[in-house]
């Protein structure tokens, strides 16, 4: 279906009620994904939305009961070995695209990263203490947080953040399982300098690492690495992002 | 709907004696759906305390079907069990995003031809005492009251544009039709009809995306 920005922005009022066609709706998806103003206007129209939609009714009864039912499937004892960590979200087995063309800072870092440190996150990732320490970062009004996406793959999806001391953590789940060979690496460019520096060696399958960082991050990548990290690097950005 | 096997992967491992923040009364959405995503149902279980009702009360509006809407409740919850990555806050609250899904599944079944049919006989019969208007057995707060006015505030045709395809599942095309306007006219109205309708609500000082 062929329509002009003109005519797709017309339509952003139905189609955040979901009142256009399947063609419509699959072409104003992709004038989306590049047009965050006209992401803005839809989000908008959805909010009103949700008011219209606001309600005082109470759900039935039982219906939690049953929810409940479903998401307790055969729960298996924690033996001692995973009694360390808290199960994690399975990764997603979505496609693996390395090169990510149209990401501009793909280019652009890839020729600057420069080491400053490398530090290999802990394994504490999944303890209880690490999970209250997430949510207190997501709950400080002062934290920022940022979304690391790739345009060649709309599945991958990774969300930093950073409270206000520099403690910050990943939401990476989305990321595909490495060989054990290999490791996601985290950059960031820090307010005022030119070079993106490591912030840490993620692992292979990494769900919600910690890192730390010194100063105002103003953009995040992430890269796959050889295990272990490097000290500077020339591959693709698998995920980048700017911290709002 | 996928069943309790299905709905999990067979890897994952169930770990609530490490549940170290079960009260999650006064946490954020936000920080809810973090907690959801480490298999925290007593999380899961606030957000559907908080915004079930809603999410219920959307989904009998469109199909004015008790069974139907009740999976779509259920599908609705499981799918943020299963994919709480797709929220995401800097695109609206948890109830904006939770609404989205609802009406999305809501109108996919509305438009089965079955469903529509049945809705068509509902819709004929209720006609005689109810006529087309917002139903107001669901408007039973404060904020509705707001929101109900906002809405009375647009112009006929903005009102009856955005209540059909909203509430009635329609397409604008179909919309259009059943007005007797032109297709252009009728999304002209549904896009300027909720711009006015935002400034309305901010104007009687209803924020909005924190609901």
């Amino acid at each position: 279906m062929s329509m002009d920005p003109t005519e797709m922005d017309e339509l952003l009022g139905a189609y955040a009620l979901d009142a256009v066609s399947d063609d419509e709706r699959r072409a104003i998806d992709e004038y989306l994904l590049a047009n965050p103003r006209a992401r803005a206007e839809v989000q908008e129209h959805r909010e009103v939305a949700t008011m219209l939609a606001w309600s005082g009714m109470d759900a039935p009864d039982g219906l939690w009961d049953r929810i409940a039912g479903s998401i307790n499937g055969p729960t298996v004892e924690p033996t001692s070995e995973l009694g360390q960590v808290l199960a994690m979200r399975p990764s997603k087995r979505t496609s693996w695209t390395r090169t990510i063309g149209s990401w501009a800072v793909a280019t652009a870092a890839a020729a600057t990263i420069a080491i400053v440190a490398v530090k290999v996150s802990g394994d504490d990732e999944s303890t209880p203490a690490a999970v209250d320490q997430h949510v207190q970062i997501v709950d400080n009004p002062r934290s920022v947080q940022a979304e690391l996406t790739s345009s060649a793959d709309s599945n991958l999806k990774v969300r930093a953040f950073i409270d206000p001391d520099g403690n910050g953590f990943l939401t990476a789940g989305s990321l595909p399982d490495l060989d054990p060979s290999r490791t996601y690496q985290l950059w960031g460019q820090l307010e005022g300098g030119s070079d993106l520096i490591s912030l840490g060696v993620l692992g292979a399958a990494p769900k919600s690492p910690d890192f730390t960082v010194k100063g105002k991050v103003v953009l995040l990548a992430i890269t796959e690495e050889v295990k272990g990290g490097v000290v500077s690097s020339s591959n693709p950005v698998v995920v980048a992002g700017t911290p709002a | 709907m996928g069943t309790p096997a299905e709905n999990r992967d067979p890897d994952a491992v169930s770990l609530r004696t490490y549940d170290v923040r079960d009260d999650f009364s006064s946490a954020s959405d936000a920080s809810l759906v973090v907690a959801i995503g480490r298999y925290k149902q007593a999380a899961l279980a606030e957000a559907y305390r908080r915004h079930a009702g809603s999410v219920y009360g959307l989904a009998k509006r469109l199909l004015l079907d008790h069974a139907q809407s009740e999976e779509i409740v259920q599908e609705v919850f499981l799918r943020l069990w299963n994919e709480p990555d797709r929220f995401d806050p800097d695109r609206g609250s948890l109830r904006s995003f939770l609404l989205a899904q609802t009406h999305g599944r809501a109108v996919d079944a509305l438009r089965s031809n079955m469903a529509r049919r049945r809705r068509e006989d509902r819709d004929a019969f209720m006609a005689a005492d109810a006529g087309y208007d917002l139903d107001r057995e669901v408007w039973d707060m404060t904020l509705a009251t707001q929101v109900r006015t906002a809405l009375g505030d647009l112009q006929e045709g903005e009102r009856a544009a955005i209540e059909m395809a909203y509430f009635g599942g329609l397409t604008y095309r179909e919309v259009a039709q059943q007005l007797g306007e032109a297709e252009g006219t009728v999304k002209s109205r549904i896009r300027i009809g909720l711009k006015r309708l935002r400034n309305n609500l901010q104007a009687d000082g209803v924020t909005l995306g924190d609901h």
